[in-house]
């Protein structure tokens, strides 16, 4: 900065802004019971990075407004490295994924690692609002509009859930003559051994979700989202499926007639009720909305 | 199969073995043949198996359990 004159009352913006950034970023840093990133390592990677996204979008206005031109390219360039955080998310959980017997899949990691880019763009944002609003109408209204966006952060991070798309309910596993296992009329899987039929009978969980509008059908169409929705399931509740104790594997597959998903799953603990609010609380994958289907009939959940 | 989803699922899909009541249901082919004796025998023998290959048994209603790897 050119003097101390200049930096002066450039402070007041900078902080209101960098403030205002850091408390975006600790209020989307969200430690739900899907139990990320709770580790502490992640909280305090996310919490520098968040530090040092905030004085980016905090310093960036006034550095403009001060003619430090040069500056503020350097600063562009130092946002774009937030890009990076994608693949260091996706990375993370990918290494996860290799050592899970019910893994996220590959389109919930992206679907993870996306929001947690998106994340700092935000944290940007509201720094960079409130940093200019405080250089151009003063404190007060700075503080005004870092409250205003904080609350719309708070918007933001509540993205679709399942629930909000779909009834999910229990639905009793029912049997063939031949071992056929059914869960809301939806055959699941053939099981040939009377005693592991017994154990399914005794530790197993039908679940059907009934999609509510086309737009729900292709929600539950996607494998990729009832990838998500086992391993939520099984991450919060256990599996009693194992290496070479195949039958017991958590399992969706769909009605073709009516789209309803049915959900064969073995918790090691057996709580139905949590189990249906789980499943109501999966996130939409971004992916499996929007896009086509908004312009076709009866698309317009999305 | 791997968790189910469809996204996850290796088509590895292959008759691995055959657990046969009757000598005249099953012939030949690339699967070892185990004939037994009862229901019992059967049940047993599948499970042995079932838990040996990481595989599962599934029901043809003729007396014969084929042991499928997914």
């Amino acid at each position: 900065m050119t003097s101390m004159g200049s930096l002066g009352h450039l402070l007041p913006p900078i902080v209101a802004g960098w403030v205002f950034g850091v408390a975006a970023r600790l209020l989307v840093m969200v430690v739900d019971y899907r139990a990320y990133p709770s580790y502490p390592a992640g909280y305090t990677v996310h919490l520098g990075l968040g530090l040092i996204a905030a004085l980016i979008g905090a310093v960036a206005i006034p550095a403009l407004a001060d003619k430090q031109f040069t500056a503020v390219t350097f600063l562009l360039l130092v946002a774009t490295e937030f890009r990076q955080v994608r693949d260091m998310e996706r990375k993370t959980l990918q290494g996860a994924d290799e050592t899970e017997l019910i893994p996220r899949g590959q389109a919930y990691v992206e679907g993870i690692a996306r929001t947690f880019e998106a994340r700092y763009f935000l944290v940007i944002g509201v720094s960079a609002l409130v940093s200019t609003v405080t250089l151009l109408a003063g404190s007060g209204w700075g503080v005004a509009a870092g409250l205003a966006a904080l609350a719309g952060s708070l918007l933001l991070r509540q993205g679709r859930r399942i629930g909000d798309y779909c009834e999910v309910r229990e639905s009793r596993l029912t049997w063939d003559e031949l071992g056929g296992l059914y869960v809301a009329g939806i055959y699941m899987l053939s099981v040939g051994l009377g005693e592991v039929r017994e154990k399914i009978d005794r530790w197993g969980v039908g679940v059907e979700v009934v999609p509510r509008g086309p737009a729900a059908r292709v929600i539950l169409s996607d494998p990729g989202q009832r990838q998500a929705i086992l391993h939520e399931v099984s991450h919060l509740f256990g599996y009693r499926f194992e290496v070479a104790e195949p039958e017991y594997v958590p399992m969706a597959r769909k009605n073709l007639e009516t789209g309803v998903l049915g959900i064969y799953l073995t918790p090691m603990e057996r709580d139905v009720p949590a189990i249906l609010r789980a499943i109501r609380n999966v996130p939409v994958l971004e992916r499996t909305r929007g896009g086509r289907r908004r312009q076709l009939p009866g698309g317009g959940h999305g | 199969m791997k968790a189910g989803g469809g996204g996850e699922v290796r088509i590895e899909e292959a008759i691995v073995a055959v657990v046969a009541l009757r000598r005249d249901a099953v012939a030949g082919g690339a699967a070892p043949v185990f004939y037994v004796e009862s229901a019992e025998e059967q049940q047993r023998v599948a499970f042995l198996l079932t838990r040996i290959l990481n595989a599962f048994a599934h029901d043809l209603g003729n007396g014969t359990l084929i042991i499928v790897k997914h």
